[in-house]
Parts: C-alpha cells; sequence; structure tokens
C-alpha cells in the first residue's frame, strides 16, 4: 500500500489532484471498506444452492410433490423473475449497460436456470419431443442469448455459450462420431464461438462479452489441439496448428494487453511441445535421464519465455 | 550497489522501502482500474514506485511456480538417477544447498517474488523433512515412534523461520498445518492406547491452533504494514485451522471417517458451540478491525457449520436444506446491501455496498468464469456421455443451463 506521506509528495509534485488525494488517502487509511465483492459472491452462490436444492427436490420426490405443484412453483420462480426484469430493465443498448439494481443480474439468471431445471424435467416426465429432444438445447440456447444481451449479462451468456457446446457435441455423436472425431468438433466449436464474438463486437453490440467468446474459444480450440498431439496420428500437423493458435494468442494478448492470454498461449504450446517431445523420446526408446533433461531445459527456456512476455506485452 | 544491501527491515533480504514499492504498484493498478487515476498518470506514479527487484503477480506468478517446479522436479530427478544417496546426512546437504541457493538466487538476480524462490524453499524443505524422518527412524531402530512427531515439529520450525525471511505466506501456512499435525500425533507418540488418542489428539490439535490463533493476532494488533498484511494471511489462516480442528463432523463429511460418533457427549457439545462459536468470534473480529481476510475465512467457516449442523444434531439431511441454505445467503446479501445503502454516504462503519478499487472485477470476472466452467463443463459431459454410450438418447440429457437429463 501507499503511504501517506508518499501520496502527499505526489500531490506536491502535483501527480496527482486534491480531490485524488483526499479519494486515495480515504482508500489507504481503511475508512472506507467495500463489501461490494462480498455481497455479489454471497448473492451468487445464494443462485447457485437454491437451484441446486430445487433441482435434487424435484428428483428425489417428484412422486410425492406431484408435476402441478412443481409446474407451479418453477412457473412462478420464472415468472416472477420476468416480471422483476420487464420492470426494472434499463432500455436495450448496444453497450454496456449497469445493472439497474443490485440483485438484477442474479435475478436474471435464478430464472434462466429455473427454466433449464423446468424443461429438463417437462422433457424426461412426458417425452414431448421424442428423438428430436435435443432441439430443446438450441431453443435454449437461443433463449438464452437473447437475454444475454437484452439484459446486458455475462453470466446469462456463458449459460448460453455452455447449452450450444452441449447442442453441437449432442448433434454431432449422434451422427455416429466418435472421441477422436469429436477433437474436430471441439476445434470447429471454439472457433465458431471466437468468430460469433467477433461478429457481435465489429458490429458494436456488447463488446465487453468479447473476452466471454475468446475465453471459452481459446481454451476449446487450444486444448483439442493439445489432445490430437497426443492422440491423432497427424500429431505433428497438430503441433504446427498449436503452434499457430498459440501465435494468435499470443497477438490477441499483446493487442488487448492481457497477461493472462499471453500465460494461456505459453502453457499451452509448453503442454504441446512436451507432449510430442514425450513422444519421440518413447519412439526412440530414450533412457530416463534425457526426459529429465528435456524437461529441466524446457521447463527453464519456458521460465525465462514467461519473462519476455511480460517485457513484451509492455512495450510500446 | 544500495538494492543489494541487507535491510533491517523484518529481516528480509530487500531493502527496506522494496516490499512498499511493490505494494504500491498494485494499489496503482487496482486505482487505474476503478478509474480513480489517468493511464498516463497511473504510468508516472509506476515509474516513481520502480524497484530493480522483481515481482510477478497473477497468472505470470502461477506459470513461474509451475515452470520452477516441473525444472526444480526433473533436477532432483536426474540427481537420483544419477545415483544420489537417501542417507539422511546426504539429504541433509541437499535440504542446506537448496535453502543456501534460495538466498543466493534472491541476492543474485534481485528476486523479490517470481515463484522459483519458494519453489527452491520447499524443495529444501521436503529434503530436510526426509532427513528428519530418516535420521529419527534410524535412532529409534525402524519403530518410527517419534519420527513424525520430530519431522512435523521441526519442519513447521524451518517453515516459519523461512516465513519471517522471506515473507512467504505459504509457508507460514505450511508452519501452522504442521503444528496441528504435530498435535494430532502427539498422544500416540507419548504411547496412550489407540482407544484415545485419537480424540486426544484432536482436541490437543484444536487447542494448539487455537493457541497459535492468539498469539499471531497479538503480534498482529502490534504490526504495520506489509508484516500486518502477512500477519493477516496467517491469522485467516489459524482462523480455519482451529476450525477444521472443531468441526469433526466436515471431516466424517468429507472423508467418510471420523472420531466424531466415538467422542463423549459433553466433548461433542462443546465442539458442537465451537462451531457456531468460531465463525462468529473471527467476523466480529475482522469486522471491527477492518480485516477482509478474517472476514472471508469466517464466512468460509460459517458455510461450513450451516452445512455440517444437520450432522452436528443427528438431523435428517433433505435435498431442499440447499434451497434454504439459498435462500439465507441471498437474503443476507440482500438485507446487507440495502441496510449498508441506508446509511450516511451510504457508509456505516465504513463500510459501504459500492464498489471499490480493490478486486471487485476479479470477483465478477471469477464468477463469470465459474459459471462457464460449469456450463462448459457440463457441455463436455454430456457430449462425451452420448458419444460413449450405445443406447440412442441415453445419456446427457439437458434443458440447459446445467440441469442434467438424470437430474
Amino acid at each position: 500500500m501507499v503511504s501517506r506521506e508518499r501520496l502527499l509528495g505526489w500531490r506536491q509534485q502535483e501527480l496527482i489532484t486534491e480531490e485524488q488525494l483526499t479519494r486515495l488517502s480515504e482508500e489507504i487509511s481503511g475508512s472506507r471498506i467495500s463489501l461490494f465483492g462480498e455481497l455479489n459472491t454471497l448473492l451468487y452462490l445464494g443462485v447457485l444452492a437454491f437451484v441446486a436444492g430445487l433441482g435434487l427436490t424435484i428428483q428425489r420426490h417428484f412422486a410425492r410433490l406431484g408435476d402441478i405443484a412443481i409446474f407451479c412453483a418453477l412457473g412462478a420462480i420464472i415468472g416472477a423473475s420476468a416480471i422483476y426484469c420487464a420492470r426494472k430493465a434499463a432500455p436495450f443498448s448496444r453497450s454496456k449497460v449497469p445493472s439497474p439494481t443490485f440483485a438484477f443480474d442474479y435475478i436474471v439468471y435464478l430464472g434462466c436456470l429455473a427454466y433449464g431445471v423446468g424443461l429438463s424435467f417437462l422433457e424426461i416426465r412426458y417425452d414431448l419431443a421424442g428423438p428430436y429432444w435435443h432441439h430443446y438445447l438450441l431453443v435454449s440456447a437461443g433463449l438464452f442469448f437473447l437475454l444475454a444481451y437484452r439484459f446486458d449479462n455475462r453470466l446469462v451468456l456463458s449459460m448460453a455459450l455452455g447449452t450450444l457446446a452441449t447442442w453441437f457435441g449432442l448433434r454431432l455423436s449422434m451422427r455416429g462420431l466418435n472421441l477422436p472425431q469429436l477433437r474436430g468438433t471441439a476445434i470447429a466449436f471454439g472457433l465458431i464461438v471466437i468468430a460469433l464474438g467477433a461478429a457481435s463486437s465489429a458490429k458494436n453490440l456488447k463488446r465487453h462479452f468479447l473476452s466471454t467468446y475468446v475465453t471459452l474459444g481459446s481454451h476449446m480450440v487450444l486444448a483439442a489441439l493439445v489432445w490430437g498431439i497426443g492422440n491423432a496420428p497427424f500429431h505433428v500437423l497438430y503441433l504446427l496448428a498449436l503452434a499457430a493458435a498459440c501465435g494468435l494468442a499470443l497477438a490477441w494478448a499483446r493487442k488487448t494487453s492481457s497477461v493472462l492470454y499471453g500465460c494461456f498461449a505459453l502453457l499451452y504450446f509448453y503442454v504441446g511441445a512436451s507432449v510430442e517431445a514425450v513422444h519421440v523420446m518413447s519412439y526412440l526408446n530414450a533412457p530416463v535421464a534425457a526426459f529429465l533433461l528435456y524437461f529441466l531445459t524446457a521447463s527453464g527456456v519456458a521460465f525465462w519465455s514467461v519473462r519476455l512476455l511480460g517485457k513484451w506485452l509492455r512495450a510500446p | 550497489m544500495a538494492a543489494r544491501t541487507v535491510s533491517a527491515n523484518l529481516g528480509r533480504p530487500w531493502p527496506a522501502d522494496v516490499e512498499e514499492r511493490i505494494a504500491g504498484q498494485a494499489s496503482l493498478r487496482s486505482w487505474r482500474r476503478a478509474g480513480w487515476l489517468g493511464k498516463a498518470q497511473t504510468e508516472r506514479l509506476l515509474a516513481d514506485l520502480k524497484t530493480p527487484w522483481r515481482h510477478a503477480r497473477g497468472g505470470k506468478l502461477l506459470l513461474y511456480i509451475v515452470f520452477s517446479l516441473i525444472g526444480v522436479g526433473a533436477l532432483i530427478g536426474l540427481d537420483f538417477v544419477s545415483g544420489m544417496s537417501i542417507h539422511w546426512i546426504a539429504l541433509l546437504v541437499h535440504a542446506a544447498i537448496f535453502l543456501g541457493g534460495t538466498e543466493l538466487v534472491i541476492r543474485k538476480f534481485l528476486l523479490h517474488r517470481v515463484g522459483l524462490e519458494l519453489v527452491l524453499l520447499l524443495a529444501g524443505l521436503g529434503f530436510f523433512a526426509a532427513a528428519v524422518a530418516i535420521s529419527t527412524t534410524t535412532i529409534e531402530r525402524g519403530e518410527g515412534q517419534i519420527a513424525g512427531l520430530a519431522t512435523c515439529v521441526l519442519c513447521a520450525a524451518l517453515s516459519f523461520g523461512c516465513f519471517l525471511r522471506y515473507g512467504h505466506v505459504l509457508l507460514g501456512l505450511v508452519a501452522i498445518a504442521l503444528g496441528g499435525i504435530a498435535a494430532v500425533i502427539l498422544p500416540a507418540t507419548l504411547g496412550i492406547g489407540p482407544e484415545l488418542s485419537p480424540k486426544l489428539g484432536e482436541l490437543l490439535a484444536l487447542a494448539t491452533m487455537a493457541t497459535i490463533w492468539f498469539v499471531l493476532e497479538r503480534k498482529h494488533a502490534r504490526s504495520t504494514g506489509v508484516a500486518a498484511g502477512e500477519l493477516d494471511w496467517l491469522c485467516a489462516g489459524a482462523l480455519l485451522a482451529t476450525y477444521l480442528a472443531a468441526n469433526c463432523e466436515l471431516w466424517s463429511l468429507t472423508f467418510g471417517s471420523g472420531q466424531s460418533a466415538s467422542l463423549h457427549r459433553a466433548t461433542k457439545v462443546l465442539l458442537y458451540l465451537l462451531t457456531w462459536i468460531l465463525p462468529a468470534v473471527g467476523m466480529r473480529h475482522g469486522i471491527r478491525r477492518r480485516r477482509k481476510k478474517l472476514i472471508w475465512a469466517a464466512g468460509v467457516a460459517a458455510l461450513a457449520t450451516f452445512a455440517t449442523n444437520k450432522s452436528f444434531l443427528g438431523l435428517e439431511r433433505y435435498p431442499w436444506d440447499a434451497m434454504i441454505l439459498g435462500v439465507v445467503l441471498g437474503g443476507v446479501s440482500l438485507w446487507l446491501r440495502w441496510w449498508l445503502d441506508r446509511g450516511p454516504a451510504a457508509m456505516r462503519n465504513g463500510y459501504t455496498a459500492n464498489r471499490g478499487a480493490g478486486s471487485d472485477a476479479a470477483v465478477l470476472d471469477a464468477m463469470v468464469a465459474t459459471a462457464l466452467a460449469l456450463h462448459a463443463g457440463h457441455a463436455a459431459q454430456a457430449s462425451t456421455a452420448r458419444a460413449t454410450s450405445d443406447k440412442p438418447f441415453s445419456g446427457g440429457r439437458s434443458g440447459g443451463g446445467g440441469a442434467q437429463g438424470s437430474f
């Protein structure tokens, strides 16, 4: 923490204004402590615990509760959430909109989670859509996307992306794809997610959502490529693709000055390269010392790369 | 070179103002994120706080630690492959090399926190633990009765010494944990029978942890600046350790085993009361002294008390208990927000529910990341279940939003 004396020194040198001095002095003295993060965490945990309990209760006691009671309860939660959101929501804007109330984001999230529980129960009990039940996922994902954009809610956006991923995976796995083929699916899905985020950002539509899209998409692509190096027959191609993807991630990190993306790129490349190296050394029947020597050298190089990464990201 | 001189500041290898400068850099960045400072202004102020001592935080620090762990692990592996002796003297020499190496590396490369020094210290501690364990077992001629106790006590002392020297909070927490383990195994070491020693060990651990917490609190009250910040972490850790020693049901629920069933009724009542008293005391103390880490630790302990309350009382657990807990958590959060907002200038006793400069953005990002991980994890699980299933549509059925077909 900066000392009071240093703050006064900065003020004397006119590096900070009088207003800033007052604010920062208040902050360092601990006379004003924000509980914003703590209260948000508590509410978030509350919503998660409530929905988990709701799901468990329905699962274990649906016979005793009766379908009508369950649908009424779920309908009441969803309806109350919808009414609250409709009343309190600020008008739609393409840019970031602050939450109208403290609980607003969590009530939207609660409504969406309750909708997910309700839809699952409906389908399992009545099997309405038969073999086409997976279309529910697509419809749900669409609804979640709509709500995420309307109410500017990143929690619901993450639900939308998760549900879309489930639909994507299930739709393709129903066509008889095996696990290795799902690797390609994961890469395709990751690229689609990044493209969706880029398109949304290019249209100036909720630009602050882009990081959520890129985070999920890049992890899926990079993880699938590393998986490919370990298992696929053309693992060298996967390694080259991983190098290219990590290069792009580094470029993105540089563009957004995000150390985190740079770290992810380095870590994925290190893991991928190590998998390939172990593959080659195993093929050559190398002794244990060779493996250890590789890891000693590679970790040293990687350590140094992290240091260079920091300098590179800071460079003008 | 001024930066290389050993300062009297807490007995650390770096000069007195380095800690303040590094903490100041973090404060400036969080103030910048909060919009209290301009970009160019922040750069100018950061330049004023520049220090030659190297420091990393967040993702970079984590990555440094990961690569250091792999590198040091490989180095030790190479040593073993080349025929390293596992005689206790050889292990002690290794411990000395690693611990001395840490000091050398820190001074030579001016490392304040880059992870490498932490990994080297942990490796040194590991070798020291192995040396003590092997030497005491050898002295006992293989009986191994005091080996565990001696290892825990000596390692706790060394770990705490390293914490005092280098300020790594993790080492302080390791020392506290080892102290607790030493207390647990003490009755068995003293030859008390297997009937009584686990229960006695549990109570002894509780007393030890509570004493450590008390001592740390006293020390914290007399500390300021960086030392107070470090002790704040240790106090929070000691509170949680005391709570863990008190809540025997938590062990039973987590590991399916524990002493809760065999405890005397009066002891169990005492422990039950402590599971309520400890979070309350921690929370009250944290709020009064404005110590967020203690508030967080007390909050986690309070959640654990809610989760284990019924098991303690021998009551049946229902699936809707989680719903009730959710309502309580949400209700407390909303009520606190409402209450704080109605105070003068939206503040009560210095606490506000409005955004601060701290890690608020990080907390919100963490929640989004958790939601993303939960839903993406569910997606992967459902897809894999479907892909590996022979029976059509037999797995991963979901309505979205994290609710699975099988419920």
